[in-house]
Formats: structure tokens, sequence, C-alpha cells
């Protein structure tokens, strides 16, 4: 075992079950603590294991935030823990504390020269000075209560690595357990993955990009293109001619002109198509509106719809004029009608005065006969006092006067209605004539009116409407073949633009389609090219190499810890015996033996112990486990361990044993104490 | 026990690699200054280092891949 540090003081205070402060000088060889439970023996022990890991094998997990360590009870509320380790360097003072209800601590560490780390540089320091791990710390200086049958009765893989640690072993299992070989081996196999559905993608861009490229290669030479001008110079050239083009058109149109942007990359190719396809589109939308043949046509419409208008204006107007002069001659003359009017008027009124006057004497007539009716008794005329019968005389009275008085009832009306109907129809003729006259004024205005557009259409004198409107429409009719030439020649310029628009957008289809393919064709060798070794295989290669090593190195470790664990083996074959002769003092199986074989754990060549019992007197054996107590495999782990961390390599040169007889002191009190002590 | 100058002992007599040696020369100064998780670190920081490469390049030829677009299906005028 290597010499290294002791422990001088344990200051331990707010500890766990320490309350007021306790100071606990060991000795130069073994120090026993004994007292009644709850009075904190396995308090201060677990106080050296505190201060030097920050950790309590164990300590509950849902303890450690609220936890146990500091004593609630304390008068500092922390924790404060403070070691004093003496080597042949000078005194090493380690101090830790811990405040409740708080899960960091501070951990301080005074180096023999008097320099003080703090935090991460001492506990990297400790590691360094003490040379194991915390777990370390639990197989090879202190044997916990908890663990002292571990050894024994643990699973094989605890066991194994126990005894590994016991051998002194303990470095070269916990660098091989640190090497994650599954996490490279993942890697591999996922970069492989990757490589591969890369690989797949770029096969299958590769061919589209070559169809592309034949595409773009055939509709360039269909607009004009050889393979040869493919190019962006031939790019640039007309990209130079287009513009040239634009502002022609441009100004011709009238519209202000368009700049287009400079070509520096393929991608400009595109911008200038586009702006000059833009701009073809708006000047022919500007010329839509504004079109001289179309304006010229429209004004031909006008005119032929005027010139319509005024002719059938003009036959509305003499048809008019054609009935009302019809219609008059039919009535007669103004002054005829008239007279001929008053003429019936008087006639009318004459009758009516006939009327009036027979209408009295009937009155009279008929005065007489209710007289005569009334005067019945009469026997004589009252005139001519002539005898006479008055029923007679009024029956022939009735009769005559009926008759005359009913004739010229019936001429009077006659004549009145013959005079009634002719006034009738000279007013009906007059209404009608009045009517015509309206419609004739009616189509008059329309024609004035029509005239009056065909003035303003025309604005120079003439006398014949009809005639002007037929000259102007020849006129403009004339001017419009060369109108329409214009158009057409601009139409052509347009389309010559578009034209060579379209032909530099196949020219930068082709060669964006012939640059993708460039690059990944390129890519595609890169990485079929195994020579040149592209960046997934180096990644692969260097993966694939650590990988090697680390098995290498994990072989190696393997195979030294199995040398050494079986050195360690039969050099404390000796120790085991005699100490499992004082502690366990077996009536049969007095002595005590350790196999190692070798093991392979997921490929791993790992060391595997036995226990074995045995006779001194027959020879025979057995399993310890299956053969010995409780308290017969307690002093099985005893011995093994005090035994074999003999073989131990760390720098802690003391050991802490917790009760490891369970409350059996008379077991242990066997041991000479004598062999506790340190040399 | 130095357990540097045994392991390494023990890979160059396997005829171990330059590169081997150099790994496990560094993996052991990672162990006595770090300790296990130290060395789970450094492995793993290798490995992840090519893993971001080995990524990266991946994208690049997915990306190459990817800027190749099908063509489109003319038109029928």
């Amino acid at each position: 075992m290597a010499v290294g540090w002791t422990l001088a003081r344990v200051v331990a205070e707010g500890f766990r079950g320490v309350n007021q402060a306790i100071t606990l000088d060991c000795g130069d060889h073994t120090t026993l603590l004994l007292a009644p439970n709850g009075k904190g023996k396995s308090s201060t022990l677990g106080a050296i294991e505190w201060c030097l890991f920050g950790n309590l094998k164990y300590q509950s997990p849902e303890n450690r935030t609220n936890d146990e360590i500091v004593n609630m009870h304390g008068p500092s509320g922390k924790a404060r823990v403070r070691l004093e380790l003496v080597g042949d360097g000078g005194k090493l003072v380690i101090e830790r504390t811990r405040a409740v209800r708080k899960r960091d601590t501070t951990l301080v560490v005074t180096k023999p020269d008097g320099d003080e780390l703090q935090g991460d540089e001492a506990t990297a320091y400790l590691f360094r000075t003490l040379g194991l791990t915390f777990d370390d710390f639990y197989r090879a200086v202190f044997l916990h209560q908890e663990s002292v049958r571990g050894l024994l009765t643990d699973e094989p893989r605890v066991r194994d690595e126990a005894l590994d640690r016991l051998f002194g072993l303990e470095k070269l299992r916990d660098i091989a357990a640190a090497i994650p070989a599954s996490v490279v081996r993942d890697a591999v196999n996922e970069i492989q993955g990757k490589k591969q559905r890369a690989t797949d993608k770029l096969s299958g861009a590769a061919s589209v990009a070559e169809q592309n490229r034949s595409r773009y290669l055939r509709d360039a030479q269909e607009t004009g293109f050889d393979e040869s001008s493919l190019n962006l110079e031939v790019g640039v050239s007309i990209a130079d001619s287009l513009r040239g083009r634009l502002e022609l058109a441009c100004s011709e149109n009238r519209q202000d002109s368009i700049l287009l942007p400079e070509v520096k990359d393929i991608e400009d190719l595109e911008k200038v198509a586009r702006k000059a396809k833009d701009t073809t589109k708006n000047l022919r939308l500007a010329g839509a509106t504004a079109s001289p043949v179309d304006k010229a046509t429209s004004r031909i419409v006008d005119l032929q719809r005027l010139s319509k208008s005024l002719i059938t204006a003009r036959q509305g107007l003499e048809e008019a004029t054609r009935n009302h002069a019809s219609q008059r001659a039919a009535l007669g003359e103004p002054d005829a009608v008239e007279i001929k009017k008053t003429d019936l008027g008087k006639r009318l009124h004459a009758l009516a005065t006939e009327r009036e006057a027979l209408g009295a004497r009937s009155k009279v007539i008929g005065d007489a006969l209710t007289y005569l009716r009334a005067m019945s008794t009469e026997t004589k005329c009252p005139v001519c006092e002539q005898g006479i019968s008055p029923e007679d005389v009024v029956a022939s009275l009735e009769t005559r006067l009926e008759g005359r008085e009913r004739e010229e009832q019936e001429r009077i009306s006659a004549e009145t209605s013959v005079v009634t109907t002719e006034l009738d129809k000279i007013a009906e003729s007059e209404k009608t004539l009045a009517k015509l006259e309206k419609a004739r004024q009616v189509a008059q205005d329309e024609v004035s009116g029509i005239e009056a557009k065909v003035k303003k259409a025309i604005p120079k004198e003439f006398d014949d409407p009809l005639a002007a409107l037929a000259e102007a429409e020849r006129s403009i009719i004339g001017g419009l073949d060369a109108l329409k030439e214009a158009s057409t020649r601009r139409e052509q310029a347009l389309q010559a633009i578009d034209a060579e628009a379209d032909r530099l957008r196949a020219l930068h289809k082709f060669l964006k389609a012939d640059a993708d393919f460039a690059n990944i064709r390129a890519k595609t060798q890169a990485e079929a090219d195994a020579d040149a070794g592209s960046a997934l295989d180096d990644e692969l290669e260097g993966l694939l190499a650590l990988e090697d090593s680390l098995a290498v190195i994990s072989q190696a470790i393997s195979k030294v810890a199995r040398e050494r664990a079986a050195d360690a083996v039969e050099s404390s074959r000796d120790g085991v015996s005699l100490y499992y002769k004082r502690l366990c003092n077996h009536p049969y199986f007095d002595g005590i033996r350790i196999e190692v074989e070798d093991k392979s754990v997921k490929g791993v060549q790992k060391n595997s112990y036995t226990i074995r019992a045995f006779s001194t007197t027959d020879g025979k054996d057995s399993l310890a486990s299956s053969r010995l107590s409780t308290g017969q495999m307690n002093c099985v782990a005893l011995s093994v361990y005090l035994a074999l961390r003999d073989v131990l390599t760390h720098n802690l040169s003391f050991v802490i044993l917790d009760d490891p007889s369970q409350g059996g002191w008379g077991q242990v009190l066997n041991l000479d104490i004598a062999h506790f002590n340190r040399e | 026990m130095d357990i540097r100058a045994i392991i390494a002992d023990e890979l160059r007599s396997a005829n171990g690699t330059p590169e081997t040696l150099a790994l496990w020369d560094e993996i052991a100064a990672t162990f006595e200054d770090s300790g296990p998780d130290g060395v789970k670190e450094l492995i793993s920081q290798r490995v992840k280092d090519a893993r971001k490469r080995a990524a990266k390049e991946a994208k690049e030829m997915t990306e190459v891949a990817g800027a190749v677009a099908k063509p489109k299906k003319k038109r029928r005028k």
C-alpha cells in the first residue's frame, strides 16, 4: 500500500447528529469510538466522508436538498467539518461547510505550502492528491456497516467491482467503465445512415439535374442558341441589346425609360428578362388606352352613326310634313273651316230656338187639354159657344197634337244631330291636325339637333351635312391604314423585345441547370472518390479509428487487470487465511481462498471472482456464501477486506470501520487490535 | 502502480498505433485530472464534434440535392 495521508484530527459542528463542535484527535495507531446507540459515532465517521467528497453513500436522494446533513439545532445554522491530514509533505487541511436548506457546499483546501484552493479547483486537487474516487473510498477506506457484507452477498457484478478495487485495480476499472464505446458505435451508425441518405438524395438529384440540363439546352436551342454560345457573356450582350430596344420603345410610346439591372451573375439574367417582359406588358396596356387606330376607328363609327341618325330624322320629318299636309287638305283651309263652323253653329242655335218654341206651344196645348178635362161638364165652347162634347174634343185634340208634335220633334232632332256630327268631325280633324303639327315640329327639332352635332363633329363650313359626314369619313379611313401600319410596327418591336427576353430566360434556365448539374456532379464525384476522401468518410474513418483505439485500450486494461488480480490473489492468500482463522474460528472450514477468472461482459473481458471456504484437514471446499452463517460471513468479509486492502493503491493511509460486526463486538474483539495498527 | 505507464507498455507490446497510444495518454491524463466523468466527456466531445461536422456535411449534400428542382411541365397552348 502506498504511504500517504493519515488522519490527524476531525472537527465537526452542526453535522447530522453532532450539535456543538467536537474535536477528535486520532492517535498514531488505532482509534476506537465506543458509545451507546444514537450518540453520534456514525455521524462522526460520516463527517470524514462528507468533508472529503461532499456526499454520503447511504443518504437517500429525497434528503439531499432539505437534508439530514445540517443539524437543525446547531447554533450556527450550518454544517462544518474540518479534517487535518498529515503526510510526508506536511499538513493538508480540508474544510467543507453547508448552510441549512442549501444544496451547494463550500470546500476550502489548504495545501501543505499554505496555498488555499476553493470550489472545483479544490475538488480536482483532492482527487489528484488522494488518488481515489468517492466509490473507491467506500471500497478501500471506509468499510461502512451497510456494506460490510457486500463483498459476499451483493450481486456478482458488484462483488467483482469491489474486489477489483481491493486489488488496486479500481482506476483501471473506472477508466474502462468510463470509456463510452457505445457512444462511438452509435455515432458511427448514425453517420453511416446520414451518409447513405444524403448519397441517395444526391444521386437522385444528379439524375434530375442532368434531365434539367438536357431539357433547358433543348429549349435554348429552340430559341436560336447553339450550345457553344450559352454563357454569361452572351447573356450580358443580350441584356445590353434589350436595354437599347426598351429605351427606344419607351420613347416611341411616350413612356418613361426603364432601368434594367446590370448583369453580374446568372440570376441577373432572369431579373433583366422579367423586367423587360413587365415593361412590354405595361407599354401594351398604355397603348391599348390611347391607340390612334382605335381613336380613328371610334371616330368613323361616330360619324357613321351621326349620318344614319340624320337620314332617319329627315325621313321622319318628311313623313310628318306629308301627314300634316294631307290632314290639312282633308279639313280645308282655315278660313273656310271657320265659316263652316260658324254656319253650323248658327243652324244649331236656330234649331234649339225652334225646339224651345215647339215646347212652349206644346205646353199651352197641354194646359188646354188639362183644362178641358177638368171642365168636362161644359157643353158649349167658351169661344164659339157651340155645343160640344168635351171628351170628343179632348180625344180629337190629343190625336192631332201628338202627330204634329212628333213630326216636328223628329225633324228638329234629326237636323240637330246632323249639325252636331258635322261640328264634331271638324273638331276631331282639328285635333288630329294639331297633333300632326306637333309631330312635325318634333321631327324638325331632331333634325336640327343632329345637324348641330354634325357641325360640332365637323368644325368647318358645309352646306350638306350628309355630304360633309361622308367626306370626313372618307378622310379618316384614308389615314387609318397608316395608323394601323404604325401600330403593327410598334407591336412588332415589343414582340421582338419579348422574344429577346424569352431567349434571355432560356439562357438563364440553361446556365442555372448547367451550374446545378456541375455542382452536384462535383459533389457526387467527391463522395464517390474514395481516394480524395469526402468529409463524411473522414469523420467515419476518424470515429472508426477512435472505436478501434478504444477497443484496444479496453483490451489492454482488461489484460492488465486480470494479471494484476491474479498476482494480488496470490500475494494476499496468506493474509486472508490468517484474518479468517482469527476472526471466524470455524470448526471445519478453517481456510478461505479467492479464485479469479475471465468473464466477457458485452464484449469486454472483465475479472470475475469466487470466494471459497475450505477445510485444511481434508481439502474439501465450498462457496463461502452458501455454507457459512451470517456472523461467519461477516468474518469472511472482514478478513478479505483487511487482507486485500494491503494491495490498494491510493494515498490515504487509514481505514475506517463502522460497526463491522453489527453489534457483535465480541467477534471483533477476538481480533488482536494490534493488527489494525499502522506500522 | 503507475497505471499510465503499465497500460502504455501493454499497448506497445500489442503493437498499438501511435494514435492509440496518444489516446490512452490523453485518457489517463484526463482521468487523473477530472476522474471518470472527465474521460466520458473527453470521448463524448470528440464524438460530438465528429457528429456535428458530419451533420454539416450531410446537410450540405442534402442542400445541393435539394437545390435541383424538377422541371415544370410545359403548358400546352
